[in-house]
């Protein structure tokens, strides 16, 4: 039996794509809080990104915890609702389409977790979970019990799972780590989708068996023509078996492009921060590394202007300095003994200053304003270059002292060198 | 020179439900003073169980067998009450998940009061002092000393664990996958920490990881574990250069790297530890296996001058 | 064990006792977890205002003092064995629920249930293939445990006269309750036999929930590893 003739879609072409794609979270806090304010915090895990998917290609979504990657992984999937923005499947919209509707159309797009461990249905045998769904798109229904079962034994051999006879029955607590990944990748494969999102596949698993099952969904692509998202951290493993990455940071894709263009030269700083930070296992080439200070900050309230902009080494006045980054910097000075001690004295305790938007102030309690506005010019004069020069004025306003930043320019997308960047340097 | 700790013929079984699961089997190391071990491996190789065994942590009714010496006692040998002033004072430990070792309804800042006070006859005043310094020296503003754990982010927890972890000023440093849940980038500044720390505290440490990356970064010896067994122990230009074990060369050629070309892996998977293989326990994965490697235990041999390999073959590899 | 006041055997009306208790506590827990299991799946599941209705109203029930309410039902609806049983059942079934809900709102969050909305399922065929087999394995205790307390909630409505009919016999509660009167005279066989059986069947089925409770525990903790 020929599995390429059962492929749901029909036609050659399959393209998915994804419109300004926003996935925000209410944040979940306790019901008093909810009466006592009126905001309602919102967790920004994925802000306005777009990309397309061709058949058959690899396509990488790179990031760090909090840079949106998973969630943006199973909203494609629609495991999670977006709440703007647009998902295409061949040229049809998918984004709040019922459930009903949108069923059939699961058949084309399907998902593997990490955990190999917890994405196997404890109950069911390895038999009954890959049977499953097709019983759930009433494929059993035209096929003989003995018809569906070859289905399902053709496709253990083809992910390497044997002896598959004795698999079949078994239950996941029997089977070791890479067999139950394998397990999963057999469940989404027998629908035959034209997309597969892989999320860390591998990371669960031991080095020494990884590049078996990456082995195994490189040949998928190759036999099926199958399309995947490739969800990780790992750039090297990216950068091997990815065709097209994309790397994000909090909410947003960075960069875009082919793969062999961003690692042959990466243009953001936090592309290139990244490939410096990866640890090579060969001790002869041991450097020193220049580092971004901090680490990625809450999704809730992200930097103003571009997100990287308070750990970028290459920033510039105009990135995105606020509130936030002065009194960064005002507590960066405290861990100094010398300065916290005249800080103290002269602009109060840190917990007195507040950051609102592009302004950090301090509401005045009958102190010398003058005294306190010259010695702030004087400690800018001390601060980085690019955040003194972003400085509009420093002043009193409204029985405030105020230290208050220019507006950011905004950030769009170019196409630099083969490759699309968000990053001010290039515009 | 006396090594600092000297493991001997260390077995290590835990206790289960189907029998006594061999967990490490008869590991000899040395660890001298001032460097910087790492002991790698994967699922299963007993390396946590090394760490824990040193530390005396282990799970009661487990059973240890050889000697660990260290500072002239027999760690297998030292009671639960004798380990309490060791632990933290010349022997600490640092976890993966820095939230074990933090209580989540103490501010941090009387975590480090509390463990100095427990070890030293200093005044809670006097603690705070230290605390603050430690905490200073870890990027922590003094603003956020009356923090919950809970209230800072992954890597300022783990930055925070290992403040608390040298604060005393241990002897010995043992961390237990220090970086395996952090962001690449925040994992280079724990490194750099770590780095750091041993220069200026011409501190030991013994780091545990499945990580080969910073196992080069970072250590100056590697031991290969595997199975509970210990197979290979050199230099860390030597394992990763020209690595003797059969197994430690499928290893290092299975870690994908930024210039990976191919994908390479080991056949098969680890061994179940209730009923390990005879002979040499690599031996039904290994692509070089002779019969011998079924009936014989390999030795470990040194090969090279430093370079310790368990491998009958091992003369081959050089 | 004596005769009671007219003259009937104590040894045998405590030993029919026990087949009284054991019918009213089956019919009011089986009820009860007929009811509260699949309400806390659904409710936990769906969610949404469903669910805060449901929790609302099982909340209220299960304000409510045990007995109390039991007493106040068996007072409307009248007596009898399955009358009583019903009685009961109201008040278990809050507590059913909210095992039930509260496990399956763990459960729902798991990868493998995730896979399986992935793969297009329907939230009943999650429900019950999914989520109410790992949900499942808290019951039995949770059973044995609520069993044990019925049969207090029985004898005591019994021996509030709110129980069965006189002519059944065997009803520890209201054999407590007569025999009261009798204890001032030197009678004690009379009170205390059935007053034991209570106290046995019920340490009895407490000691059958723990011991269900540590037996099935491992067996999960094995299954997720």
């Amino acid at each position: 039996m020929t599995m390429r003739t059962e492929s749901p879609s029909g036609t050659d072409a399959f393209e998915v794509s994804v419109n300004d794609l926003q996935v925000h979270f209410p944040v979940k806090k306790p019901f008093i809080q909810n009466i006592f304010s009126r905001d309602r915090p919102v967790v920004h895990a994925v802000d306005s990104v777009s990309f397309r998917i061709k058949k058959g290609e690899i396509f990488g979504l790179v990031g760090e915890s909090g840079s949106g990657k998973t969630t943006l992984g199973k909203a494609i999937v629609r495991l999670v609702e977006p709440t703007a923005g647009r998902i295409m499947l061949n040229g049809e919209e998918i984004t709040h389409l019922s459930e009903p509707k949108l069923r059939p159309l699961r058949r084309q797009m399907q998902i593997i977790f990490q955990d190999p461990h917890a994405s196997l249905n404890p109950a069911m045998t390895i038999g009954q979970a890959i049977t499953h769904p097709l019983k759930i798109h009433g494929i059993t229904k035209t096929k003989t019990r003995d018809e569906v079962k070859s289905i399902v034994l053709q496709v253990m051999r083809e992910v390497g799972l044997s002896p598959e006879d004795q698999l079949y029955s078994k239950y996941p607590s029997d089977l070791s780590g890479g067999q139950k990944q394998r397990v999963a990748i057999a469940r989404a494969l027998v629908l035959r989708p034209m997309l597969i999102v892989a999320d860390e596949p591998v990371a669960m698993l031991d080095m020494s068996i990884r590049a078996k099952v990456l082995q195994l969904l490189l040949d998928l692509r190759s036999k099926y023509d199958l399309a995947f998202v490739f969800i990780t951290h790992d750039l090297a493993t990216a950068k091997f078996l990815c065709d097209r990455i994309a790397i994000m940071y909090l909410g947003r894709i960075v960069e875009i492009g082919p793969s062999k263009n961003i690692f042959t030269d990466p243009k953001h700083p936090y592309t290139k921060a990244l490939l410096q930070a990866i640890p090579i296992p060969d001790p002869r080439r041991r450097t020193a590394k220049i580092l971004p200070k901090g680490e990625v900050p809450d999704a809730v309230n992200p930097p103003a202007g571009c997100r990287f902009h308070p750990r970028c080494l290459s920033v510039l006045p105009t990135c995105g300095w606020e509130g936030r980054d002065f009194i960064d910097y005002l507590e960066g000075r405290r861990l100094v003994p010398r300065h916290a001690e005249q800080d103290e004295q002269i602009l109060g305790p840190l917990e007195k200053w507040s950051a609102r938007g592009l302004r950090a102030e301090w509401k005045i309690e009958g102190q010398d304003t003058g005294a306190i506005i010259v010695y702030l010019k004087d400690i800018l004069r001390d601060a980085n270059l690019q955040m003194t020069r972003a400085v509009q004025t420093v002043s009193v306003k409204d029985d405030h002292v105020v230290v208050e930043f220019q507006k950011p320019d905004v950030l769009l997308q170019k196409d630099v060198d083969g490759r699309t960047v968000e990053c001010l340097l290039y515009q | 020179m006396e090594p600092l700790l000297k493991a001997e013929k260390v077995s290590v079984s835990y206790r289960t439900r189907r029998g006594y699961l061999g967990a490490l089997d008869g590991i000899d190391l040395d660890l001298v003073n001032g460097e910087t071990l790492g002991i790698v491996g994967e699922t299963g190789c007993g390396k946590s169980t090394f760490g824990k065994a040193v530390l005396g942590i282990l799970p009661s009714k487990t059973r240890v067998q050889g000697r660990i010496v260290f500072h002239g006692r027999d760690l297998v040998r030292t009671s639960e009450s004798e380990f309490r002033s060791i632990r933290g004072k010349d022997i600490a430990l640092i976890f993966q998940d820095p939230m074990t070792r933090l209580n989540p309804l103490m501010r941090i800042e009387d975590h480090f009061v509390e463990e100095m006070t427990a070890h030293e006859a200093i005044s809670p005043s006097e603690a705070r002092k230290r605390a603050g310094d430690a905490l200073r020296s870890m990027g922590i503003p003094e603003s956020r000393f009356r923090n919950y754990p809970h209230e800072f982010s992954g890597g300022m927890r783990q930055r925070i664990m290992i403040a608390m972890a040298i604060v005393l000023q241990p002897s010995l440093l043992i961390a237990d996958e220090p970086t395996t849940s952090l962001d690449v980038i925040t994992e280079a500044h724990i490194l750099e920490i770590l780095e750091d720390l041993k220069r200026a505290h011409k501190m030991t440490l013994l780091l545990i990881t499945h990580n080969l990356g910073i196992v080069a970064e970072v250590c100056d010896r590697v031991a290969v574990f595997y199975a509970g067994k210990l197979v290979e122990l050199g230099s860390v230009d030597d394992i990763f250069a020209r690595p003797i074990h059969p197994y430690t060369q499928g290893l290092l050629a299975s870690v994908i790297h930024l210039d990976s070309h191919e994908l390479k892996s080991i056949e098969g998977f680890p061994p179940d530890l209730l009923m390990p293989p005879s002979g040499c326990r690599f031996h039904p994965r290994c692509p070089y296996s002779q019969q011998v490697c079924h009936e014989t235990v390999p030795p470990l041999v040194e090969f090279k001058p430093g370079h310790f390999a368990a491998c009958l073959f091992g003369e081959q590899f050089l | 064990m004596g005769t009671d006041s007219a003259g009937r055997d104590v040894l045998s009306r405590a030993l029919w006792g026990a087949r009284t208790s054991l019918e009213i506590m089956a019919i009011g827990v089986i009820i009860a977890l007929a009811v509260g299991f699949p309400t806390g799946l659904l409710s936990g599941y769906i969610g949404g205002r469903i669910d805060r209705l449901l929790v609302l109203i099982m909340d209220s029930v299960y304000a409510f003092p045990g007995l109390l309410l039991a007493a106040i039902i068996a007072a409307v609806i009248g007596k009898g064995v399955f009358n009583i049983g019903v009685a009961i059942t109201v008040i278990y079934i809050p507590l059913y629920f909210r095992v039930t809900r509260n496990q399956t709102l763990s459960v729902r969050e798991e990868p493998f249930v995730e896979a399986a909305r992935s793969l297009g399922a329907r939230p009943y065929t999650i429900m019950v293939s999914y989520i109410a087999h790992s949900v499942v394995i808290a019951i039995p205790a949770i059973f044995s445990l609520s069993a044990a307390d019925a049969i207090l909630t029985a004898a005591g409505l019994s021996y509030l006269g709110l129980g069965l009919q006189i002519d059944i016999p065997g009803d520890w509660g209201r054999d407590l309750s007569d025999a009261q009167s009798f204890l001032g005279d030197g009678i004690w066989w009379t009170s205390f036999f059935p007053g034991l059986m209570i106290i046995l069947l019920t340490v009895g089925l407490s000691f059958l929930g723990e011991g269900l409770n540590d037996m099935l525990n491992p067996l999960l903790k094995r299954e997720r590893s």
